[in-house]
């Protein structure tokens, strides 16, 4: 095995285990200085049994291989993924990070501004969490391929109402042209949702990650049968 | 929602925003918009204390007459925005049968296929006795003078191209309906579009419009609150607000309260946006409207869906050159030339659910098909095709006797020059059914068309219940009343878009910005 396929499949293990464990190493609420170790007290058990040996404190060492992602590039199996997966079912952000309404949200350690999320802000955004750890919308599909936030939202934190623009989506599930033939019906080519009488639309028009999808065509041709995944 | 800091800055408890969205949750159709005056009487509400933002030209719809404002208005320097609703730009407009009336135009198609005389006067007066001179023969008049000069517009500064055919449809006197190349109104909106982005206009999608704002009967429109998302926001208009918001087929309850014999059970072809609400709202501030009564059938719709596919336009261009329609039982039921609220109610009153176009090769061409139309409409089962009257009659289910005896029967009738039956005026242009291969296409009515709405003058300034202008505001296209009377004329409501759209974007840019 080289050294490339050690760290994917550590990767993956790490996925898997986080899950697993995250309730029953749960503490108290952290400070901010030593955010994992208020409740996690050693790190060995949760890795992959192939997981090299670790050096330093854990947070820093780990982003010695796995990128952040907090990154203006769509991303996956980023270190922002691992470490959210393996969180899922912690309902409140602020078990890790630190909000100043509309001032800041920032990672425990300094220097990480994520953007300035209001109240309201706030309150969507554990919403659009919950969708994305545990439902049957996109994002949670997203999170099985370890695509986090800023996968799809970029950088700074998504606020209420933040939209994904289609050079986004298609970084990863483009080019166009790809998809257009992919969507392709066998029967009536005309009938192609990538390519229809409406010209260029968002992607967001039928595909939503964090509720339900919906088939637009549908709205008017009721008699036509097309199905999309995280649609009814 | 929300409270006003000093700094302006909103903060909101969870408490105000669940009121917020909950208010907001009302579906787009009849919301519930209250007294929109804003003089802090009782039963009123107070003015934003401040705007989000402030534009010049606000117009709100995306289709032809919201395009072609927007186009004039930001050629003549303004900031516009266009606000849509929808989360994709276009309303009816985008998905419209792409055929528009003019009695001439630079490409003087009339003269060159050699298909007889018009003029401004015979459209004028051929709309006129369509909507039963309902409709206000000043406001008729600008439509069918402005109709060719707009589609030369259109062809010149925006890149719109048409097909190299004419034909004569229902209730028109005269072959006058134009085709665009696309064969749909995406080829007019498109090209629209980019002329309006090109001038810097910004298209707004999913933002609703749900409230206009005006101090009092005496006072300007002041601006709109838009819900975007979950947020609503503020825009106040600096020199005009245009309305462009298209009809009311698709709101079931607006057409009951309007015309009960619009009932539920009809299918439309109208987009899902094609609700009243910004009706309202603009009555709310003083707006007066008419004939919210006189709602259109379109008589050839897809019989199951109501959808105005590509083969459901063919009965209504395929008629001046001989196309008839047949019953169940096989027998015509109209003068094919009639106009669309004749030729819907006679089907309805047959009873017999569907009707068909029958059609042969030789006219596709003629009235603006293509070849390739015809096989797509083929492998949908839209279109039938056979190479004989019985064959045709076997693949559809009408009855072979019936139907040749009616055949037979009308290509003598053209010959004659004369429909004894239906009195349908026969003209050199109109071709016998006597050779294959032919065709049928299955139709039936679906709710089209708002002919009623806003009350407009020549200007396109709104008209309020006491006959004046409302200052700084504007209307075009679907949602205005008065220009087609009791019933449009086919092929006749593009151009009233886009000719009243552009005297409103015109004018709208005119308005002195408000201090
Ligand atoms: C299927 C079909 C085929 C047709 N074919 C022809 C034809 O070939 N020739 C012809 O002359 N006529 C045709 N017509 C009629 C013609 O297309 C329409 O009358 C015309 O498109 C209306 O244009 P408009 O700009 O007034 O409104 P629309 O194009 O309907 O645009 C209005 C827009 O306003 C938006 N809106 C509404 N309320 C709000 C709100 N509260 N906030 C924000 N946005 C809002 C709507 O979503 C919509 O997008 C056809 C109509 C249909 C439905």
């Amino acid at each position: 095995m080289n050294l490339k396929a050690i760290f994917l499949s550590a990767i993956v293990g790490t996925v898997v285990l986080l899950v697993g464990v995250s309730h029953n190493v749960w503490g108290e609420k952290p400070e901010k200085e030593s955010i994992c170790s208020a409740c996690h007290v050693e790190y060995r058990s949760l890795l992959p049994a192939l997981h090299p040996s670790l050096q330093k404190e854990p947070v820093p060492s780990c982003l010695d291989c796995h990128e952040p992602a907090v990154s203006e590039e769509p991303l996956t199996n980023a270190f922002s993924a691992l470490i959210h997966l393996g969180h899922k079912d912690s309902a409140d952000c602020l078990e890790c990070h630190t909000w100043k309404e509309e001032s800041s949200f920032d990672l425990p350690h300094p220097g990480a501004a994520l953007g300035k999320p209001s109240d309201e802000d706030m309150h969507w955004i554990e919403k659009a969490f919950d969708a994305w750890a545990d439902s049957p919308y996109l994002a949670s599909l997203h999170a099985s391929h370890a695509v986090t936030c800023s996968g799809c939202h970029g950088k700074n934190l998504p606020l209420m109402d933040d939209t994904v623009e289609n050079e986004r989506c298609l970084a990863c599930h483009g080019p166009m042209e790809k998809l257009v033939e992919r969507s392709a019906p066998q029967d009536f080519p005309d009938r192609n949702p990538h390519q229809s009488h409406l010209g260029e639309i968002a992607c967001t028009v039928c595909h939503r990650s964090h509720w339900e999808s919906e088939v637009y065509c549908l709205g008017c041709h009721q008699n036509f049968d097309m199905k999309i995944p995280g649609a009814k | 929602m929300g409270n006003q800091d000093g700094d302006g800055k909103k903060s909101f408890t969870r408490r105000d925003f669940l009121k917020a969205t909950g208010g907001a949750m009302a579906v787009a159709g009849i919301t519930t918009g209250g007294l929109a005056f804003a003089s802090g009487k009782a039963g009123t509400a107070e003015l934003p204390k401040k705007w989000d933002e402030t534009v010049d030209v606000l117009i709100i719809g995306s289709g032809f007459a919201g395009l072609s404002a927007a186009c004039e208005a930001s050629k003549a320097g303004a900031k516009v925005v266009v606000l849509e609703k929808m989360p994709t730009y276009g309303g009816n407009s985008i998905i419209n049968g792409g055929v528009y009336a003019a009695s001439d135009s630079k490409l003087k198609l009339r003269k060159k296929l050699n298909l007889g005389e018009d003029s401004v006067d015979l459209h004028t007066e051929d709309t006129l006795k369509g909507g039963d001179r309902y409709n206000f023969p000043e406001l008729v008049e600008i439509l069918a003078k402005g109709s060719p000069e707009a589609l030369n517009w259109m062809i010149e500064e925006a890149g719109v191209e048409l097909r190299d055919a004419l034909t004569r449809a229902g209730g028109h006197s005269a072959y006058r309906t134009h085709t665009v190349t696309a064969g749909i109104g995406y080829g007019f909106t498109d090209p629209l579009r980019k002329l309006a982005e090109s001038r810097g206009v910004e298209i707004r999608l999913g933002s609703e419009v749900t409230r206009i704002w005006r101090k009092d009967p005496e006072s300007p429109v002041s601006g709109v609150t838009v819900k975007r998302g979950r947020r609503e926001s503020d825009i106040a208009v600096s020199r005009a607000l245009v309305l462009a918001s298209g009809g009311f087929s698709r709101d079931v309850k607006m057409r009951q309260m309007f015309n009960p014999s619009i009932v539920p059970e009809f299918n439309t072809t109208n987009q899902p946006g094609a609700t009243g609400e910004m009706i309202r709202f603009a009555q709310a501030i003083g707006a007066d409207t008419l004939q919210l009564n006189f709602i259109q059938l379109y008589p050839f719709a897809e019989p199951e869906t109501g959808i105005l596919d590509t083969p459901a336009v063919y009965p209504f261009n395929g008629v001046g050159y001989g196309m008839i329609y047949v019953s169940k039982e096989g027998k015509r039921f109209v003068n094919e030339l009639e106009r669309r609220d004749v030729c819907s109610f006679a089907q309805i009153k047959l009873g017999l659910k569907p009707t068909y176009s029958i059609f042969n090769e030789a006219m596709v061409l003629k009235m603006g098909g293509s070849a390739k139309e015809v096989e797509d409409g083929m492998a949908k089962g839209r279109f039938v095709r056979a190479d004989s009257i019985s064959e045709l009659a076997a693949k559809t289910g009408l009855p072979a006797g019936p139907l040749q005896e009616t055949v037979d029967k009308y290509n003598q009738y053209l010959k004659d020059k004369n429909d004894p039956d239906f009195k349908k005026p026969i003209t050199d242009s109109m071709i016998p059914l006597q050779e294959g291969p032919f065709y049928a296409v299955a139709q039936w009515p679906a709710v089209h068309h708002c002919m009623g709405g806003l009350r407009i003058n020549k200007d396109t300034q709104v008209i309020d219940i006491w006959g004046k202008p409302i200052p700084r505001f504007y209307a075009a296209g679907e949602v205005t009343g008065g220009i087609h009377g009791s019933n449009r004329l086919g092929s006749n409501a593009i151009p009233d878009c886009i000719v009243f759209g552009r005297i409103a974007g015109t004018n709208a840019a005119k308005e002195k910005p408000a201090a």
